[in-house]
């Protein structure tokens, strides 16, 4: 802990260094973190895709040589050229432009149902963890009555019922996804819960919410951004998979899954239109995962030492 | 706890689960915006016919009244008509039911022998080729979205190739006799080997996407528990008596390192009744996922709360009985 006393009397330099003294454990272990991350280079590779995926995403609008919805039927399903290097499709949309225009939709895809699986699992997770009791067994019954059903099929009757749109599909996802998190969430709570600052707070008069929001809830964040990592991969393949099948994106929106779906009609002589928004899927997809199991490899202590 | 009171909990827990099962799929079925009598009698019925008709399928009166009426029939086996097919829709899903086990058994059977087969080797021969390939192997198989590796593959093997069907159980020309609606078993059972041999070749492809996933999880979690058991202390002194290594390692080390795969492959079944809707839309495969798609697609409700709700009972039943093989093997697991 620095000492605010002291600090006044010390000159800059020194004061610096005083600092970089104090935080040295942690700098330690960041420059080891960024070690391991060098010394794992499927990490890196999952960093650098998600990177790139990124970049498009921002710079869509730019990088996209055609519109992704403009038309042209006098040239409908061209092969792959210099011009069109993913080809044509049905409608003479420019197969390229859309999967790049595409990586909006998946990116906003991702941010949402991660924040509102997140905020739906934070609240009942932490609730049922601090409270713990009749409350915890209430909301644990809801949670598992979520996980009695395959994700994917629980995710399509939501989308379904809702009507399919994007919209639709991504709160279906949501509310499928939000127990992973709960569950997560319960389990840190209810350590959290038991410890003696805790308990002192308490006696000070805070009152459960405030315990809550303030305290257990920073504490319990971490364990959920890793889990997030490891999901964002899932998330991308069960909403393109909810496109395919016609109870997600509805065309024209060039939503990845459901550009696939529709080359699939052509597939035997036009297999562009198929085949690379689905390579796109994938290497977005293999991107989270590899950064997902290198950050699990690298918070591991038995890798870490 | 004892292992009888284990069951016994679980049990009742999955009692209620299954009734909370039930009151979701209701809630969903019944938001469905679509007006089931329009879909039944067409936009321009009299009004007398509407009426008439919200009387017959129970939707004038009170929704709670209507869930109980849906309550009582589901636990009668009742799931009402398909609005599609006109038939009763447990008859629907029986007929379609095979197919998807048939598919199911033989994804997982390919998933187990190749998935414990390349971790085992992975972890015997850490850092070498085969490690580097099956690594490789395994992350690609929980990237690549199934439904579009299923239509490369039909591009290759059908388009292309000509070597595998596209899609189907077997060929339309084929008419086998239905025994029991595995269609494998069926035509050893009657002696129709043509239907035996076409049906293995409608297998091979979907069973590959299917079961692709779950081989890589499974090779995921038997490099790294085989990696922990060979670092134990029994290895290494059955390595000092002198034993062969590959003694050491198929008779001690194997037979340990394969529980945490057992728990995994129950865990692989959710995925795989998952993966299913998905495989058997691309391969026109006769089963119950390809059903509940089809009658999501034309909001058919009655289907769709049917096949809903048998697909999270076969889930939570197959759940529960992992869970109870776990606690049977694992005593720490009774909490």
């Amino acid at each position: 802990m620095r000492k605010p006393s002291s600090d006044k009397k010390i000159s800059g330099q020194s004061a610096f260094r005083e600092f970089l003294r104090e935080r040295k454990p942690m700098l330690d272990d960041v420059r080891h973190t960024v070690y391991l991350w060098k010394k794992t280079p499927l990490a890196l590779v999952g960093t650098v895709i998600i990177c790139l995926f990124l970049l498009v995403a921002l710079f869509a609008p730019l990088l996209a040589p055609y519109s992704p919805i403009a038309t042209d039927l006098s040239r409908k399903l061209e092969a792959p050229s210099a011009a069109h290097p993913f080809g044509l499709d049905q409608f003479g949309r420019d197969v390229l432009s859309r999967v790049i225009m595409g990586t909006r939709i998946e990116v906003s895809i991702i941010v949402i149902i991660s924040v509102i699986s997140i905020v739906i699992g934070l609240i009942v997770g932490i609730v049922a963890g601090y409270f713990g009791g009749i409350i915890d067994e209430i909301l644990m019954r809801i949670t598992d009555i979520f996980l009695a059903f395959p994700r994917l099929v629980l995710a399509m009757a939501f989308a379904a019922a809702l009507r399919p749109t994007l919209t639709n599909a991504i709160i279906a996802i949501s509310l499928v996804e939000w127990t992973v998190y709960a569950r997560l969430a319960r389990a840190e709570a209810m350590k959290i819960r038991s410890q003696p600052y805790i308990e002192a707070i308490r006696a000070v008069g805070a009152s459960n919410i405030k315990i809550m929001v303030f305290h257990v809830l920073p504490m319990s964040i971490s364990p959920i951004i890793v889990q997030l990592t490891m999901r964002m991969g899932t998330i991308i393949l069960t909403a393109a998979s909810l496109g395919f099948l016609g109870l997600g994106a509805q065309p024209p929106l060039p939503e990845w899954g459901a550009i696939v779906s529709d080359g699939r009609s052509y597939l035997m002589n036009n297999w562009w239109i198929t085949a690379f928004p689905g390579m796109a899927i994938a290497v977005t997809v293999l991107g989270f995962n590899l950064l997902g199991d290198g950050i699990r490899d690298i918070l591991d202590p038995r890798i870490r030492r | 706890m004892e292992l009888s009171s284990f069951i016994l909990k679980r049990l009742i827990l999955m009692v209620v689960v299954i009734f909370g099962v039930l009151i979701i799929v209701f809630v969903v079925t019944r938001i469905i915006p679509a007006d089931p009598v329009g879909a039944i009698l067409g936009g321009n019925a009299p009004p007398a016919a509407v009426d008439a008709m919200r009387h017959q399928l129970g939707l004038d009166k009170p929704i709670f009244m209507q869930l109980l009426d849906y309550l009582g029939g589901v636990l009668r086996g009742n799931f009402g008509n398909s609005l599609v097919s006109s038939r009763s829709v447990i008859t629907d899903i029986l007929e379609y039911l095979p197919a998807t086990i048939e598919l199911a058994i033989s994804s997982i059977i390919f998933a187990v022998l190749l998935g414990t087969t390349l971790g085992l080797l992975s972890a015997v021969f850490r850092n070498r080729f085969i490690d580097h390939f099956s690594r490789v192997f395994s992350i690609l198989g929980i990237s690549l979205p199934g439904f579009w590796l299923g239509l490369i593959l039909i591009l290759f093997f059908y388009y292309r190739l000509g070597w595998l069907p596209s899609g189907g159980q077997y060929d339309m020309f084929l008419s086998p006799t239905r025994v029991t609606g595995l269609v494998l078993l069926d035509s050893v059972i009657t002696g129709e080997w043509n239907v035996f041999f076409n049906a293995i070749k409608h297998l091979i492809l979907p069973t590959f996407i299917l079961g692709y996933s779950s081989t890589a999880s499974i090779a995921r979690i038997m490099r790294a528990s085989m990696l922990d058991v060979l670092h134990q202390n029994y290895i290494r002194t059955a390595r000092a008596k002198g034993l062969p290594k590959k003694t050491v390692i198929l008779r001690h080390a194997l037979r340990n390192a394969l529980i945490p795969v057992v728990t995994i492959i129950g865990l692989e079944f959710g995925g795989l009744l998952s993966g299913a809707v998905l495989t058997e839309t691309i391969f026109s495969w006769p089963g119950l996922g390809r059903y509940i798609v089809n009658s999501l697609l034309t909001l058919d409700y009655p289907a769709i709360s049917g096949g809903t709700i048998f697909i999270a009972l076969i889930y939570s039943v197959v759940n529960l009985v992992v869970d109870i093989l776990y606690a049977a093997l694992d005593p720490r697991m009774r909490a």
